[in-house]
């Protein structure tokens, strides 16, 4: 794959919502798990989530006004006002205007007329926020929204660098944004997989995860593009790799056989090995059944340099995005590789004896020439970003 | 120089299981929306299927049926492309939650709410451990699957895959669906289309068409609007004959979309100045205007030219929002 440059990068999440204060709270290990108050939690098993300040903004969804809020603070870091003639946007679909569209539809089921409801439920499907960005920061490339649940947004990226590698396009808006939604949040309590505290990645003791919100996103462009326009990297997109553990329905493989091939994959098409993996940004949700089976995934591919490389997960400060949370990740690697430094995975306290991975509880300061950013999905969907540093 | 080939298709649609003969006469004529729950061939374990959506028992008939005897190998990938996917579980999930309160979500309905689900129902039952991307692209979206599948098979991301579309229209998105629709034009489809894609240098066992290029772009347009679609159209095409090297004149078969009066109008208008000779391939009123119905055009126009009733042809695709995508077919020894 010909790299790819990260010339922007926008955030707006539950710790900070923009980049700077994003990776500010990151480094300090701050955890924006919170109560919810965005909807009635009725009987939910854990109400706990990480919610992000209001974004504002017209009648939009939550998810579209969240978008844009990190998308202009990306093209504004790459030094755009608007998207380039002829630009993509890649957007990995959460749940979109599904919120408004619940409110709707409770509506709906308490008597009101569907009608009523039309302007709300126009935002129901996934793809709406991609084309709310189009009309809103210009484009006229390629336009697409991966929906691959947890995966949807490292895909999304992953297909953007492919269309600036391939020189379908020369700049990319590639990332996500995500909104909590009655149907997610209860949808992973009735599935049991929330903690009731708050989520502990790779930690002995951890109980689940927090469902969070928020907006991630890059902008990707070709090296010849940005010197065109005397822009400079912040990071460079070096490798995709995309897979299926073809397993079960929730669960990821046991081994993490599909997460390793993933990972291979994005180290494959860099030309690169496991040997020059410095850092991984894992999924690491804080249920037991995915940091265990990610965690031998990672220990296979590290192989004797499985205590020398920190391997965190940002899901204790930020929740787990969900179709944002690819993003997030790959924000949070672009800013490592920028800062060179290792956030602490928030919430971890004490080994889990079955994972042996070097997983910091303080920020690491190091040298970082390599950094792999993993997401698992529902489906046993797999999907792996490789980012290097500036060249 | 190695090429990619369509070497097979599958359908789950208003004419049945299977693509139908021919987009006009009896089978369209015959056409019907498919019931729900439409059984499986042989072959599923009974208990597997037990709390499969529409959605997913749609695309693994369709992925099935194009993957043909030999099924997947080991690293299959699957693109699937979406306009309104699978709405009622997430229905379902909401009615549950406003009856009885959250705690009676059904953990058994939530893994069928997402997006992936049917790539990921797809991938367990036929053994598919390639890279499973579903994307949501709207009306377009049987293009656009069959578009990035190409791109991934280039980028050597797999080394085959199926690519195409699922839709199921139920009765809420009918009725949200209908003022959006204004009305006048042809009816909303749903159903399941795969096309199996292969990457090879050497022309394939069965064989029906080539991939010779492929373009995607995009104008502003508020989400629930077709943008003006003469101009965008134009570009699509003036990319997808530059990509591909032909003339307009070289093209003997055009699907273009046909979803209102309007875009039906533009596609006309498109056709008739820059792709002379394009005999018109209107598929819409039999399989339904949908973003899994292109897949199933695509289909049938690798059909056409395997039998060598038409030589080069062009698919563009347009969504609400303003998406739009192309693709270039070719039969496959017309080189």
């Amino acid at each position: 794959m010909r790299p790819v440059w990260v010339t922007g990068v926008g955030v707006y999440s539950a710790i900070g919502t923009d980049a700077a204060s994003f990776w500010e709270a990151l480094l300090e290990g701050r955890s924006g798990v919170t109560d919810l108050t965005r909807f009635p939690s009725g009987d939910m098993r854990s109400a706990r989530v990480a919610q992000c300040p209001d974004p504002g903004g017209p009648r939009r969804s939550r998810a579209d006004n969240l978008a844009l809020c990190a998308a202009r603070e990306a093209l504004a870091q790459a030094g755009l006002e608007r998207l380039p003639e002829g630009a993509g946007i890649a957007l990995g679909a959460g749940v979109g205007g599904l919120p408004e569209s619940e409110d709707a539809y409770l509506r709906v089921l308490d008597g009101a007329p569907l009608s009523r409801g039309h302007r709300a439920f126009t935002g129901h499907l996934p793809a709406t926020t991609a084309d709310v960005l189009g009309a809103e920061l210009g484009g006229g490339g390629p336009r697409i929204s991966a929906a691959n649940a947890c995966t949807s947004s490292a895909v999304a990226i992953g297909l953007g660098g492919l269309w600036v590698s391939s020189g379908e396009c020369s700049c990319v808006l590639a990332g996500a944004s995500d909104a909590l939604s009655r149907l997610t949040v209860g949808g992973f309590n009735c599935l049991r997989l929330v903690s009731p505290d708050r989520p502990r990645p790779f930690d002995g003791e951890r109980s689940g995860m927090v469902i969070g919100e928020g907006a991630a996103f890059l902008i990707l462009e070709s090296p010849e593009a940005a010197r065109a326009r005397g822009a400079r990297p912040l990071a460079v997109l070096e490798g995709v790799g995309l897979s299926a553990d073809a397993f079960h329905a929730t669960a990821p493989h046991p081994e993490g056989e599909g997460a390793l091939r993933a990972m291979r994959q994005a180290l494959s098409a860099a030309g690169l090995t496991p040997g020059d993996v410095d850092h991984v940004n894992a999924h690491g949700t804080a249920t037991p059944a995915n940091d265990l089976a990610e965690g031998k995934a990672l220990v296979s591919l590290l192989g004797d340099r499985v205590a020398a490389v920190p391997v965190t997960s940002i899901k204790g400060a930020v929740g787990h995005c969900l179709g944002a949370a690819g993003a997030m990740e790959a924000a949070a690697v672009v800013l490592s590789l920028v800062h060179q430094a290792v956030p602490p995975c928030a919430g971890f306290r004490s080994p889990d004896p079955a994972i042996p991975l070097r997983v910091p509880n303080r920020a690491v300061p190091m040298a970082l020439r390599h950094v792999l950013s993993v997401n698992l999905a529902f489906g046993g969907n797999n999907a792996a970003l490789l980012f290097g540093g500036e060249p | 120089m190695t090429a990619l080939w369509i070497t097979g298709t599958g359908a789950v649609g208003p004419c049945g299981l299977g693509l139908p003969e021919d987009v006009s006469g009896e089978s369209a004529r015959g056409s019907r929306l498919v019931p729900e729950g439409l059984p499986l061939k042989e072959g599923f374990p009974a208990a597997a299927m037990r709390w499969q959506d529409a959605s997913s028992l749609w695309w693994i008939n369709a992925a099935r049926q194009a993957l043909g005897a030999g099924g997947a190998c080991a690293e299959t990938g699957q693109v699937v492309g979406l306009c309104w996917g699978s709405n009622p579980p997430v229905m379902a999930l909401a009615e549950q939650v406003h009856r009885q309160g959250f705690s009676a979500m059904a953990p058994s309905h939530f893994p069928y709410s997402v997006g992936n689900a049917p790539s990921a129902q797809a991938g367990i039952l036929l053994h598919m451990r390639g890279l499973a991307v579903t994307l949501c692209a709207k009306e377009s979206a049987g293009l656009a699957a069959l578009a990035e599948g190409a791109r991934c098979l280039s980028a050597g991301l797999c080394g085959e895959l199926v690519a195409g579309g699922v839709d199921h229209l139920d009765p809420f998105l009918r009725q949200i669906l209908r003022p959006l629709r204004r009305g006048s034009g042809v009816p909303a489809g749903e159903g399941a289309y795969a096309l199996k894609l292969q990457c090879a240098r050497e022309l394939p066992a069965g064989a029906q068409a080539r991939v010779v290029a492929w373009a995607g772009l995009s104008a502003p347009a508020p989400p629930h609007l077709f943008p003006e679609a003469g101009p965008v159209l134009g570009r699509a095409l003036d990319s997808l004959l530059s990509r591909a090297g032909w003339e307009g004149a070289s093209v003997d078969l055009a699907a273009l979309p046909e979803d209102t009066p309007v875009l039906k109008a533009a596609s006309d208008g498109l056709r008739s100045s820059r792709l002379p000779a394009a005999a018109p391939f209107s598929f819409q009123r039999l399989l339904g205007a949908c973003g899994a119905s292109w897949a199933g055009a695509a289909g049938l126009v690798s059909r056409r030219l395997a039998s060598g009733s038409a030589r080069r042809a062009v698919l563009l695709a347009l969504a609400t929002g303003g998406a739009c995508w192309a693709v270039a077919l070719e039969a496959p020894r017309a080189q």
